[in-house]
């Protein structure tokens, strides 16, 4: 079921919080309170004051470690034979594969990576942030492209550690 | 590589040695180069000339020799002000206040760091981190101030939209003595964050966007929102909608900020 709408905008962005005030103002609800993981979003609207929307709710810091999970078969069931690591994204901003438009990708699918081996930049407020792996095995999936905008917590790469 | 000259200033933090030296590649590179050492925490790289000064991503940073201040500051941040939106703010308003003590101008803030004087850009900043040993993280903060410079030097270089401390007060200045009360202002707005208080930095930080009460473009990753801005702080930029009602967004989604 939760692969119903595979189109629609993830659960947490701006997207979602417009189409969250268009049927708030169908339905006249006054509140709606949604929670996934560490995310929650929280719509109310009243006569008291103009309704605020605060769009991405996790603190925003620079990390010494980009947050790596493992992800175990039940969430890649496609490719049941293998625990990949994920590593995420600490920051909103603009992903980047290379250190400048000239130079070659960091890593590629195929690349073997050590924990302290940089993957990538995220880019926020032109602070440009290097990403290391912080884990050891070969990049699997890339799942971005040079210049896109990502989200908090957006998986960006899957390692295998067994590779 | 040797500092011709090391300076010993009487700060908290920043500066309290100061590597100066004639001609590097990129001051940022040699200040990152000295990430693996805390005991460099604060430490400020000063260079008459780059022979490859970088500006955002891969563009380079033009500087004849000896008419701006080319500078890297190597900070390990304790993990409250590792915030994109608070370094970039701490860079940008320093940047502003020493303009306003030594030249008695107003620096504007272009979102999200470039600082204007009469609507063109007097300084860049570029700051890099990365992750180092002991979950310490490395914060390189690369300025480069336009100092000396007349406007003939900017329109040979292709330039146009630049200017200097020189040009927009119409006199010289000491480069040096620029270089020093810009990294006091540096140590004296990073103590402070240190210590929590971020109401000062947040207050001139939104007085120098100058964007309050108008019609703003906030161009973000996932597409351009359009409003009054109303509020601008770390917490987040509101746009009052048509329909009353408000959108925050974090600081970070936004790229670029601009009149409608």
């Amino acid at each position: 079921m939760a692969d119903e709408a595979p189109n629609n905008p993830r659960p947490f962005n701006v997207k979602t919080v417009k189409y969250l005030i268009t049927l708030m103002s169908q339905h006249d609800l006054s509140e709606i309170d949604l929670r996934e993981g560490d995310l929650r979003i929280r719509l109310a609207r009243g006569t008291l004051g103009p309704t605020v929307t605060t769009i991405a709710a996790p603190p925003v810091a620079l990390p010494t470690a980009a947050p790596v999970a493992p992800s175990g078969p039940a969430a890649a069931p496609a490719k049941p034979a293998k625990a990949l690591t994920e590593i995420k994204s600490p920051t909103p901003g603009t992903f980047y594969s290379k250190p400048n438009p000239e130079s070659e990708t960091f890593v590629r699918v195929g690349s073997r990576v050590s924990p302290t081996t940089v993957v990538c930049i995220i880019e926020a407020m032109k602070i440009f942030n290097e990403i290391t792996a912080d884990c050891t095995g070969v990049v699997a999936e890339i799942l971005v492209e040079n210049q896109q905008a990502v989200e908090y917590g957006q998986v960006l790469f899957r390692i295998d550690p067994t590779g | 590589m040797t500092p011709y000259d090391e300076w010993h200033l009487e700060t908290h933090r920043l500066g309290r040695r100061v590597l100066v030296f004639d001609q590097l590649d990129s001051t940022s590179t040699t200040a990152a180069a000295l990430a693996n050492d805390p005991a460099n925490d604060g430490v400020v790289v000063l260079a008459n000339s780059q022979t490859a000064g970088r500006g955002q991503h891969g563009r380079s940073w033009q500087c004849a020799p000896g008419t701006g201040v080319l500078m890297s500051v190597l900070l390990f941040p304790p993990p409250e002000i590792r915030r994109p939106a608070l370094l970039t703010a701490w860079a940008a308003v320093s940047v502003c206040e020493m303009v306003r003590e030594v030249a008695n101008l107003q620096g504007r803030i272009k979102w999200p760091n470039d600082v204007l004087l009469r609507g063109r850009k007097v300084c860049g900043i570029l700051i890099e981190s990365r992750a180092v040993a002991d979950s310490r993280l490395a914060v390189v903060a690369g300025i480069g101030l336009n100092v000396n410079q007349t406007a003939a030097m900017f329109d040979d270089a292709g330039l146009p939209d630049a200017t200097s401390l020189g040009i927009a007060a119409e006199r010289l200045f000491d480069a040096a003595e620029v270089a020093r009360t810009l990294i006091r202002h540096l140590d004296d707005e990073y103590t402070r964050m240190c210590h929590g208080d971020r109401a000062t930095l947040e207050a001139c930080w939104k007085w120098r966007l100058g964007l309050l009460g108008r019609q703003v473009e906030a161009e973000c990753g996932d597409g351009k929102y359009h409003g009054r801005l109303r509020e601008v702080s770390f917490d987040g930029l509101e746009l009052e909608q048509g329909d009353a009602t408000v959108l925050r967004l974090e600081p970070e989604r936004v790229r670029q900020l601009r009149l409608v």
